[in-house]
């Protein structure tokens, strides 16, 4: 043993978080260790609170403090209007354009089959079940503009299509083999080129 | 172009410096004496990576920690560049601006003799130089490929859904053709070069033909897509994707005859020459970079009269390395470097 427990205890939680490794779990240990009582409890108060105040909208599984998140409860967006995202981080970065005043759907991922990730892993059972009850008349595909998303958003199109609901697409300036989060301009003339009917 | 080079505990040398002239340098010594590693070390200078694909550690001389590299690039104002490389990665001070490398070893010749997988490789290789955009459009592509694959190999097993297998043909067509259309516009612009080439040698026309199952189809998606779905069954029967530019061949003929087939060794070499010739003039062309050649043993296995034709058109480069095992008498008149044993580490 390198280290007394209580030290290798939070070393190892610390590097489970993603992105972070062995040695970057190691400083932000003994970083943690260096600071006051008050800051370290803060933090851990934060993510207890975190886990515990936030649950997934029962609606569109986006991050919720009650049964329902921030948009599904708000009477003044638009229910007929759905948005599919893969993670609830995608919602932040469409609100960020202020252009859509519709509700949102998560699906918590894209399939993926080289990752085993298939629609029965993905809250598209759900959605179907959104679409024929809530009186939806257009689904806008706002998956990340990468392959796996296209695929996903093909393969939602040809589920929902004959539900009689309008599919669509967002559209030109999305970024290749990127995030949403991360949206960049570079690629437009491509993205336009290689445009899509669903 | 490249004024000098310095060496230390690269590959096999223990120390050593290099001042080259304009035009043609030729590198002569015996097997063994690093010709092929100095080329190395000025391509890895020039391109930032080796074209042998070797690991750090490989280009560190034996028994000792870490490799040092210098160069010295003039054609404006003198630059210099220099590089330490070790196991765990390297440190670079200095940078070169518009100057790059293009590379010919003997092995490229399985551009001609290998199979349509070597010569796709070669292909994307070049059409990733000389095309803004390919690297990621082949990337894209492969991705999907490999995505489709593993759906159709599920569907295959019994435990996959067919609607999964057809949600990703829309992206099979579309960056499969944007592959086929990047490589035959690549293609088409080495193909320009090339015909000058051998049109100077009178050796007929060299051409160069894309096949791909995606050929037929620009800007006729919706075909496409129908004609990718009627390849469904066998798909799945096979296991794999059946239709896209991973099964394009690409065709050398040489004066109307097969270059695989029917051109000899040394003829399938004159080809290989060229193509990296002409994928030189294209970066050249496109980037307004200074593209230095870096021929390794490009003069064996021909006979006099193609040498003196390989010598006649590298001679117009700015600046060219041979390597050859002997001097010869078509060398005369070109700075000769000639590796003694004293190089060796």
């Amino acid at each position: 043993m390198l280290y007394a427990p209580p030290i290798a205890r939070l070393v190892e939680e610390l590097s489970k978080l993603p992105g972070i490794g062995q040695k970057t779990a190691q400083r932000l240990t003994f970083h943690l260790l260096k600071v006051p009582q008050e800051e370290a409890r803060a933090l851990a108060e934060a993510i207890v609170e975190a886990r515990e105040k936030v649950a997934f909208c029962a609606r569109c599984f986006n991050f919720a403090q009650g049964e329902l998140c921030e948009f599904c409860a708000n009477p003044r967006r638009d229910p007929s209007l759905v948005c599919v995202v893969e993670r609830p981080q995608d919602i932040v970065a469409v609100e960020r354009t202020g252009e859509f005043r519709g509700l949102y759907h998560v699906l918590g991922g894209a399939i993926s089959p080289i990752d085993g990730i298939g629609p029965e892993d993905l809250k598209v059972r759900e959605l179907l079940e959104r679409v024929r009850k809530d009186g939806v008349s257009e689904v806008i595909m706002a998956t990340n503009p990468r392959v796996e998303g296209e695929a996903t958003a093909a393969y939602l199109a040809g589920l929902l299509k004959p539900l009689g609901v309008k599919v669509t697409r967002i559209a030109s300036g999305i970024p290749v083999g990127g995030d949403l989060e991360y949206a960049d301009e570079i690629t437009l003339g491509r993205a336009l080129k290689g445009r899509l009917e669903l | 172009m490249i004024e000098e080079v310095y060496l230390k505990d690269f590959r096999n040398y223990e120390e050593a410096g290099f001042r080259f002239s304009k035009g043609l340098n030729a590198i002569i010594g015996d097997n063994g004496l690093g010709k092929t590693n100095l080329l190395e070390a000025l391509f890895f200078l020039l391109q930032g990576k080796t074209m042998r694909g070797s690991e750090p550690k490989e280009l560190v001389r034996w028994g000792t920690e870490k490799a040092q590299l210098g160069i010295k690039v003039s054609g404006g104002a003198a630059v210099e560049k220099r590089i330490e490389i070790c196991e765990e990665g390297r440190k670079e001070k200095g940078k070169l601006g518009g100057i790059r490398a293009v590379f010919f070893k003997p092995d490229d010749i399985w551009m001609i003799k290998g199979g349509p997988e070597s010569r796709r490789k070669y292909l994307d290789e070049a059409v990733v130089e000389i095309k803004r955009g390919f690297r990621v459009t082949l990337r894209e592509y492969h991705r999907v490929l490999r995505q489709r694959n593993e759906a159709i190999r599920a569907v295959k097993r019994g435990s996959g859904d067919i609607g999964l297998v057809r949600s990703w043909n829309p992206l099979l067509a579309r960056w499969g053709r944007m592959v086929v259309e990047e490589r035959a516009e690549g293609l088409k612009e080495l193909e320009k070069e090339m015909d000058a080439t051998t049109g100077r040698w009178g050796v007929g026309k060299l051409e160069a033909r894309l096949y791909s199952s995606m050929g037929d189809f620009f800007g006729e998606e919706d075909k496409l897509i129908r004609k990718i779905e009627r390849m469904e069954s066998a798909e799945i029967g096979r296991g794999m994707t059946l239709i896209g530019p991973h099964r394009d061949e690409v065709i050398f003929n040489l004066g109307g005859r097969s270059a695989r087939r029917d051109c000899s060794q040394g003829e399938q070499k004159l080809i290989a020459m060229v193509w990296k010739m002409a994928l030189a003039e294209t970066i050249a062309r496109n980037t307004r970079e200074k593209v230095i050649l870096l021929m390794d043993d490009c003069l064996s296995e021909l006979d006099r009269r193609n040498r003196l034709l390989v010598l006649r058109e590298l001679e117009k480069w700015e600046q060219v390395f041979v390597t050859h095992a002997e001097d010869l008498e078509e060398l005369k008149g070109f700075n000769k470097i000639f590796l003694g044993r004293e190089n060796r580490g």
